[in-house]
This record gives structure tokens, C-alpha cells and sequence, in this order.
């Protein structure tokens, strides 16, 4: 069947899972690619023989002293039908090269996002033409977030922009005295301090930090109490 | 080529697209009988031959109507009384796993009134149920068999409401679900449970 191969691509990436990166398959893609190439020369040869086939009859209707001019392709339904699968092939073969690049695309962007670099793993299975675009992206990025030529201001760090830059956290673990930008804080089993969230969610995954939904007041009830 | 609006790069409308329906061939097509109806052996289609076009395929063969399309057996007379005797246990990922935008990109080539109130009628009697059971708790094995019911664009709807309720009680009990760990952490420390 036509575009069978191409599919296998799409479906070979959706299988693998919404963000994982298997090898890109250029074996595949020129497979594809020679495909439309088969496909383009049936429709030359097809056209070839619908242009004679044509002029054939519109000679024949000007023997016979008839107008020429109603004479289309749809005469001619053998050839102009398979003409219309070899062009609807093409263009289908070429939405899913587009689908299985854009993809990938999208996925290696979203690492620049999350990891911020490409893990070791991941780069062997990248085409060359990907990791160059990685390579930039990245750069575009890098140069909009600088200080100097940028916003000055790490992006990647929240997907979601932070309500407030400050956050209520209550200290689970004693950690003793932590410097933070806005001063050093003794971190006291129980305590509520009002830190910056980007220095302190490092702090939070570490699971010496919890967040604290309602201030102060929190430190004497824990979130259980309040169901 | 399928109209296909804005979805042209979403990897389940062409997916979709790629559903085999049953074709009957009302013209003839040189030389590519091998690749569409590879059982028959000839090199051209004949007309009257009885060829499965996938969807991406058969729309503008339709259009010109060097085709005519054949109901697929899933959208049958069969299939009809199954869902009026009971939608719920109808295991449409098995049958086709696109069953409604196969539904309405074969309307959107026929027109016909019947299909689209086919597709209607299953899908307002399976949304009621699968809304309460994703809004529901059910044992792991309920979930698994529930899932394995659903069509793709069910699969979604379900996904969706399972999600909306944990997001649900998530704001209903308080704090980021960040805020679950450390009292977890404490609880597992043996030093207080739940607060007594």
C-alpha cells in the first residue's frame, strides 16, 4: 500500500512514548523520499499519456467536424484516476515526513527546556541535522536570557511563571544556617521563614523545605489537621 | 487529500486517516493494481474490483466518483443493535480505534444523515457512563478493563476527567500536591500519624 512506510515512522515515534527520542530512522526517510520520487515519475508518464490520448481524440472530433473543446481528463477515468492516487500519495507521504519531523523537533526542544543540555544517550540517536538545530535553538535561547544582550532572567527554571517571587516555606529537618540572597536564615525544625522561591525549591526537593499555603499561622497545624 | 484544517500536523487525525474502508472501484486505474489490491495480482484495478482505500485515499477518488464507498462493518446493521442493547460493552477500540473521526470525515464525503446519527447516539449513550467512572474511584483491574473499551477519542475524554477530579482535590484538601511530602516524610518516620 502507498504512504505505508511513512506511517510506520509516525507510528514508530508514537509508540516509543510522548517524550522519548528513538534513533532517527534516515534509512526509513530516504525509503519514503524515494517513494515520492516513484510516484512523481508515474505521474509524468500518466500525463504523458493523457496529453496524447487527448489529442488523439480531439483529432478525431475535428475529422468528424465537431468543437474540440469539451474534451477533459475525466474521458479518460483509467488514467486520470491512478494520476490522483500518485498525487494524493505525495502529499500524504509528504504531511507525514513533516509530522515525524516536527515531532522530534518539538521533543529536542523540550529538553533544552527541561535538561537544558542533550544528555549523552540522546545524542547518538539524533541526526546530524537535529543536533545542529539543538545547537542554535539553544544558543537563541541562551542569548535572550543574558544580561548583558537579554532579559537577564533564567527562564527555564519555571515553566509556569511564579505567582510571587517570594514564597512561605516551613522547615521539616533542621539544616542549621542557610545563606540566601536576601540574608542567612537558621533553618529550625518548625519554623516558617519567607524566602525566595527559586532559592529555596532546591531546598523543597531535598525535603528539608515544605511549602506553606497560608504563612505563619500554618506552623502550628499541619495540613492533615485542617481536612 | 482529506481537508485537514488545522490538525494538519496532529499525529492522530492522520492516523486516523489511515483506516482501510471498503471501496468499490467504479472506474478503472492503470497500473496500480499491485499496490492497492495486491490479492488480485494484475497490474491495473478493474472496475467493479472491491479494494479497502484507506481515508486519505478515497476522498478525491469519492469527490470525482470514480469510487463508491462501502459501510464499514463497524458502522453496520450488526453494530447498530449491539449499541442500542447495550453501548457501554462495546468494545470500540477493537472494532475501530477512531470510531467517531472516522465517522465524521466518512460524513463529511457522503453526507448522509444516517451515519453522523449513528456516531451521535453511541457517543451520548457511552459519555454519561464514562464520565461517572473517571469521576469515580475504581480497583486498578476496573480501570484497566474500562480503558480497554474506550476509542481513542474516549481514551482522551477519560484521561481528561480523571485529571480534572485530582486537580479537583487537590484545591478541595489544600496546598500544592509539593506539599504532600513532607508530612509523608514524618509519617513514615514514625512520629506523628495524621495529626493524633
Amino acid at each position: 500500500m502507498f504512504g505505508r512506510r511513512a506511517v510506520d515512522l509516525v507510528k514508530e515515534l508514537v509508540s516509543a512514548g510522548p517524550d522519548a527520542l528513538p534513533p532517527y530512522n534516515d534509512e526509513q526517510v530516504r525509503l519514503v523520499i524515494e517513494e515520492v520520487q516513484e510516484h512523481a515519475a508515474a505521474m509524468k508518464e500518466l500525463s504523458r499519456t493523457l496529453n496524447e490520448l487527448r489529442q488523439q481524440r480531439e483529432a478525431e472530433l475535428e475529422a468528424r467536424g465537431e468543437p474540440t473543446d469539451s474534451v477533459s481528463f475525466s474521458d479518460f477515468p483509467e488514467q486520470s484516476s491512478a494520476f490522483i492516487v500518485h498525487h494524493t500519495s505525495i502529499l500524504r507521504n509528504k504531511r507525514l515526513l513533516l509530522i515525524y519531523t516536527k515531532q522530534r523537533m518539538d521533543r529536542i526542544k523540550q529538553l533544552r527546556w527541561r535538561q537544558r543540555s542533550l544528555p549523552e544517550d540522546v545524542q547518538t540517536n539524533l541526526s546530524p541535522q537535529e543536533i545542529q538545530w539543538f545547537a542554535t535553538y539553544s544558543r537563541l535561547l541562551s542569548d535572550y536570557m543574558r544580561r548583558d544582550k537579554g532579559i537577564g532572567m533564567d527562564l527555564t527554571l519555571d515553566p509556569q511563571p511564579p505567582k510571587a517571587p517570594d514564597m512561605f516555606v516551613r522547615v521539616l529537618q533542621d539544616a542549621g544556617s542557610v545563606a540566601f540572597s536576601t540574608g542567612s536564615v537558621t533553618l529550625r525544625k518548625g519554623s516558617t521563614h519567607f524566602l525566595p522561591q527559586a532559592e529555596a525549591d532546591h531546598l523543597i526537593q531535598e525535603g528539608i523545605l515544605a511549602p506553606s499555603e497560608s504563612g505563619p499561622i500554618e506552623a502550628f497545624t499541619t495540613p492533615y489537621e485542617r481536612i | 487529500m482529506v481537508d485537514s484544517g488545522g490538525d494538519y500536523f496532529s499525529v492522530d487525525s492522520v492516523l486516523a486517516e489511515e483506516t482501510a474502508i471498503p471501496c468499490l472501484f467504479q472506474c478503472g486505474a492503470n497500473g496500480i493494481g499491485r499496490a492497492l489490491d495486491p490479492s488480485s495480482g494484475l497490474e491495473d484495478v478493474n472496475p467493479g474490483a472491491n479494494v479497502d482505500l484507506p481515508i486519505w485515499l478515497l476522498t478525491e477518488l469519492a469527490k470525482r466518483d470514480m469510487i463508491t464507498i462501502k459501510q464499514p462493518k463497524w458502522y453496520g446493521e450488526r453494530m447498530r443493535r449491539k449499541i442500542q442493547a447495550g453501548a457501554g460493552v462495546e468494545n470500540l477500540r477493537l472494532r475501530c480505534p477512531y470510531f467517531y473521526d472516522v465517522a465524521l470525515l466518512l460524513h463529511s464525503i457522503e453526507r448522509g444523515p444516517a451515519l453522523a446519527e449513528f456516531a451521535m447516539k453511541t457517543f451520548q449513550a457511552r459519555y454519561k457512563e464514562l464520565l461517572i467512572k473517571a469521576h469515580t474511584n475504581q480497583t486498578p483491574q476496573e480501570m484497566t478493563r474500562l480503558q480497554s473499551l474506550l476509542c481513542t477519542e474516549e481514551a482522551v475524554l477519560f484521561e481528561a476527567a480523571r485529571q480534572s477530579m485530582s486537580a479537583f482535590s487537590r484545591w478541595r484538601f489544600g496546598g500544592r500536591p509539593l506539599a504532600m511530602k513532607g508530612p509523608m516524610k514524618r509519617r513514615l518516620d514514625g512520629a506523628r500519624v495524621n495529626g493524633h
